[in-house]
């Protein structure tokens, strides 16, 4: 008995002991410090360690305590939403586009208007971070979609690089299924469907919308999906018509597609500057092509947009907010940005900055990134609907590829879904 | 005969003897009615509030009461109804074919063989990595390409090649078995906990009166089981009508959305999106549902128990 | 003709002889059941070894020029031991903290059937179809009022939510214990406690093994809760490494699948262990007696 009591007490005090640790870990708080900076991105510590080593390097007595959740884009947000309704905001963070509206009306972001560091930042990197004339977040990058292709399997159809024109690109790629047929022509990403649409979008809003984004016209109800993106989604399913693309590609997600790719399977896929490390590893002939437009005589766009934006918490002041401008200013510093690409691969796109170009990406870096020739569709329509739209898009263009339904009705569908978050 | 003061006296005596068990009960009771209320109920409380608001997951302050105005909207949303469907059929499934192959599996696992404990661990295991790189690995092996594991297979004994995640039918087939996969070892192991509960003398008795294997599974294992049935039944319903990562890893919830499930129209148009008024009002709903669903599954089990004893 | 000399053949085995015979025979077939099973798991295992691009070419076959260097990765770049350490003490504390409010609950729940019981039985039935994504919000916020955020008590406390879970499974097979035995001993004048402690619990030592082993797990790997609370690298669990791997646009799988292997192999072990637990024949020899 005695024993058995014995054994229970060590039991407890050892359960007491564990917890002791515990309530120390909440105790310790690094806040106060002025000297001590939080910041909180969407990206890899490795991806960050450059940037990170030589702001240390540069500034000794200022410590930049690092956070990070899972990068893609959903799981960020919803980690940065939660933690801020806790009142847990980080002195810097990284702000998407689609969260700056609530960021501004719960004062939660600084005014970076006057700031010197945003004077070299371009201005299409300044509009989706901008609200009533004011910028908030410094966004020093800009991501694209590009096509990649095997140079040796295009070869072997008598190609040395993407055509200029949608109907050219579809011959392509029935010249490769006819002379390679074990080769996959082309792929996109089942959560990735319609890249090409997105550019041709891009492009009728620069030449027929006086620059205003069609999808914007879209949202204010001047104009409908079903008038916009039928006709191009209908061009789209001419992937599927002439059997170039089958519906397989519903079922296919980027992993899957890059698996083809680097084993040479596949001839060509919607893919970016992300890539290009793999592709390298793998050991294929690669280059990145531009999207085929529809006429000749178009512009040339495609989808992408300015890179999530670094933000100052509104609520920091004195030395700590001198301290969270110097790294800002930092980042977008010539040394700082060599560090940013380095460690993230974004291309930085500052004015005054020539950014290092995998010559690969030569073409589309100089087609599109030089011009400003992006479009992203996500960010005409209202903010709280983009992540459900943007699914809603896909699931539509599932559906045309499986042949359900047509590029039209998938449009119309669209029309129907925007109505709810009005 | 009785004297009615005497009966009252005794009356009080039960009374307060059932006070006191009811107090005692009450006292074992109180840690988790403490925990569940404030880690639980509270919060569910608070989402039902927001449920009735604009709120959008920053300052509460200046959220705007918005009336039923969310739960209006909820049943315009066609999308919702689709993940309703197959959220169903999923739960159904998978309830049924964990049930039909754990038990037995469970049985077998009980027996004496060589390499017992290597078989129980790999079927208890098969659900322990994440479902984020379960998924990926699945979605190679039912990859609709010539290329995916089991096409592969089947390109090389000559059949044709099969649409596994690229055609409604199939993406619904593959979601379910990858399930079913990953769920039927750990019921297994809850089954082989409650056959240690079956008295031996029951088994060896039938085996005197000469039962075959199956006589006395249906026999003796089946009814003794019927109340670990009922825990296995009730854990699949209620984690079935609640499944996401699983579907939402494999297809995102396509082709189209014939895998869409309710819980992923929770995150993806409510919470995800900033939008935690509708999230919440999804929620409640959602909860409202599956309270019914599983109040007719207690009334089954219990109806079960009640005729076996 | 083969037939019969067949039949009689295994009709002059002897009945040791022909258990033995299912037994081989059982092991055969389950060992290969399971390794079929496991496929998945190999791929997961097989992929440890392979660089991006490699494991882009070939996702199925064998490393051809097998690698460490995410192993090597892992164990120089991350804080493995810390992370570790980490995890340890939030499963042990949660897991007996949960498993103790379960098993006390439900032996309340046993030990007196009454209206008043069975209602708070219902009631806590109610926590299995709680969708847990909308009470994200309102725990965080309880949570950081109370300064439980980015602690580790702060998971602990949260992960003492699954008691219901705990509750349900041990109390179903609570029910089906031999009431007589509490009875006797609260005859004999025992208390309820003592009951609870000396009678109760042993006997329920299978499903006890089996709800500690399914709560070790799930508290060791969940990501969902410690990826929103936990901020500062020193107080992260060692599933929450694997942010290491998720980039911004793309992931590397085999070092997330890497750092999802180390993470395991503790858990691996630990059932590996506990399942003599589970199928201890202690129940079965007292109940038969």
């Amino acid at each position: 008995m005695m024993s058995r009591n014995m054994k229970t007490m060590i039991a407890a005090a050892a359960a007491v002991a564990m917890l002791a640790p515990l309530g120390a870990c909440g105790s310790a708080s690094a806040d106060s410090d002025p000297n001590t900076l939080t910041f909180f991105a969407n990206n890899t510590q490795d991806a960050y360690q450059p940037v990170l080593d030589a702001f240390a390097k540069k500034y000794p007595d200022i410590k930049v305590k690092f956070s990070t959740t899972n990068g893609s884009q959903g799981g960020y947000q919803q980690v940065l939403q939660t933690r801020i309704s806790g009142g847990k905001l980080t002195d810097v963070f990284v702000l998407p586009p689609e969260q700056l509206s609530d960021m501004v009306d719960n004062q939660l972001a600084l005014d970076l208007t006057d700031e010197a560091f945003m004077k070299s930042i371009p201005e299409a990197n300044k509009a989706p971070y901008s609200q009533d004339g004011k910028t908030y977040g410094m966004s020093v990058s800009t991501w694209i979609n590009a096509l990649a292709f095997n140079k040796d399997l295009l070869k072997k159809a008598g190609y040395d690089k993407i055509p200029a024109t949608w109907d050219e690109f579809i011959d392509m790629l029935k010249k490769i299924k006819k002379t390679e047929p074990d080769v996959t022509p082309y792929l996109e990403a089942k959560d990735g469907l319609g890249i090409p649409v997105e550019g041709w979008l891009g492009e009728e809003s620069a030449a027929d919308n006086d620059g205003k984004m069609l999808d914007q016209s879209i949202t204010d109800g001047e104009t409908t999906f079903e008038k916009t993106y039928g006709p191009l989604y209908t061009e789209w399913s001419k992937l599927f018509k002439e059997d170039v693309m089958t519906s397989d590609v519903t079922g296919i997600s980027a992993d899957q597609m890059r698996t083809e790719f680097t084993s040479g399977r596949l001839a060509v896929m919607a893919s970016g500057a992300w890539d290009v490390p793999t592709f390298k590893d793998s050991g294929i002939d690669f280059e990145f092509g531009t999207v085929p437009m529809l006429t000749k005589d178009q512009e040339q766009y495609t989808p992408g947009a300015a890179d999530p934006s670094f933000a100052i918490n509104a609520k920091i002041s004195g030395q700590k907010l001198e301290n969270a401008k110097k790294f800002l200013t930092f980042l977008a510093s010539p040394e700082g940005l060599k560090a940013y690409q380095e460690g993230t691969g974004n291309i930085p796109v500052v004015e005054g900055y020539d950014a290092e170009i995998d010559p690969s990406f030569k073409t589309v870096y100089d087609t599109y990134m030089k011009t400003g020739h992006v479009y992203l569709n996500t960010l005409g329509w209202p903010a709280k609907g983009r992540t459900a739209l943007r699914a809603e898009t896909f699931s539509q263009l599932q559906q045309v590829a499986m042949g359900s339904i047509d590029g039209t009705t998938a449009a119309k569908n669209l029309d129907g879904k925007l109505q709810s978050y009005k | 005969m009785s004297d009615p003061s005497t009966e009252t006296v005794h009356g009080n005596a039960r009374r307060r003897r059932n006070l006191a068990e009811n107090l005692t009960s009450l006292g074992f009771l109180a840690p988790i009615l403490l925990v569940y209320v404030v880690i639980m109920l509270v919060p569910f409380a608070q989402s039902i509030v927001y449920s009735f608001t604009d709120y959008g997951g920053y300052d509460f302050a200046t959220a705007k009461f918005v009336g039923l105005d969310n739960y209006v909207q909820i049943f315009h949303d066609p999308t919702l109804l689709n993940g309703l469907g197959f959220t169903l059929m999923y739960t159904i499934l998978t309830t049924v074919l964990i049930t039909a192959i754990a038990l037995p599996l469970a049985v077998v696992l009980n027996k004496k063989f060589f390499g017992r404990d290597f078989v129980r661990s790999v079927f208890f295991f098969l659900s322990v990595p994440s479902m984020v790189v379960l998924g990926l690995v699945w979605q190679y092996i039912f990859s609709p390409m010539k290329t995916g594991a089991v096409n592969m297979i089947l390109d090389k004994l000559g059949f044709d090649t099969v649409p596994f995640l690229s055609q409604p039918g199939w993406a619904k087939f593959c979601v379910i078995f990858i399930a079913v996969w990953a769920q039927i070892g750990w019921h297994a192991t809850l089954y082989l906990a409650y056959l240690q509960a079956v008295p031996a003398d029951l088994y060896e008795q039938a085996q005197v009166d000469g039962a075959s294997t199956w006589q006395q599974f249906t026999n003796i294992t089946l009814p003794q089981m019927v109340p670990a049935m009922g825990v296995s039944v009730f854990m699949l319903l209620t984690g079935g009508l609640k499944v996401y990562d699983l579907p939402f890893a494999l297809t995102s919830g396509g082709p189209g959305s014939s895998t869409y499930t309710v819980t992923q129209s929770i995150i993806v148009t409510g919470i995800g999106s900033g939008r935690y008024g509708i999230g919440s009002a999804l929620g409640v709903v959602f909860f409202i549902c599956c309270v019914v669903l599983v109040a007719l599954q207690q009334v089954a089990t219990n109806a079960i128990e009640k005729r076996l004893s | 003709m083969s037939k019969a000399s067949k039949s009689k053949t295994s009709g002059r085995m002897s009945m040791g002889q022909r258990k033995r015979l299912h037994a081989g025979i059982l092991s055969v077939v389950m060992i290969a059941l399971a390794l079929i099973c496991a496929i998945p798991l190999y791929i997961v295992i097989v992929n440890t070894f392979k660089n991006s691009a490699d494991m882009s070419l070939d996702p199925f076959g064998l490393p051809k020029a097998p690698t460490f260097e995410n192993y090597v990765y892992a164990f120089e770049n991350l804080p493995i031991i810390q992370a570790t350490v980490n995890t340890i003490i939030v499963t042990v504390v949660s897991v007996a903290l949960m498993v103790l409010i379960g098993s006390l609950a439900a032996y309340g729940m046993v030990q007196k059937k009454s209206r008043f019981t069975a209602a708070i039985g219902s009631f806590l039935l109610l926590s299995f179809v709680l969708p847990g994504q909308v009470l994200l919000i309102p725990q965080y916020k309880m949570e950081s009022s109370l300064g439980l955020v980015d602690s580790l008590l702060g998971l602990v406390v949260l992960y003492t939510g699954a008691s219901t879970f705990c509750y349900f499974l041990i109390v179903n097979y609570m029910r089906g214990l031999p009431q007589e035995l509490f009875e006797a001993a609260r005859l004999d004048g025992a208390s309820s406690l003592r009951i609870f402690w000396q009678i109760v619990l042993p006997l329920c030592r299978p499903i006890l093994a089996t709800v500690i082993v399914f709560e070790t797990m799930w508290t060791w790997n969940d990501f969902m809760t410690p990826n929103i609370y936990i901020s500062s690298v020193e107080k992260q669990t060692l599933v929450l490494q694997v942010f290491n791997a998720m980039g911004q646009f793309t992931t590397n799988w085999p070092l997330f699948m890497t750092i999802t292997f180390i993470a395991l192999v503790p858990v691996f072990v630990f059932f590996i262990f506990c399942q003599k637990w589970i199928v201890s024949g202690l129940v079965a020899g007292s109940v038969k007696g």
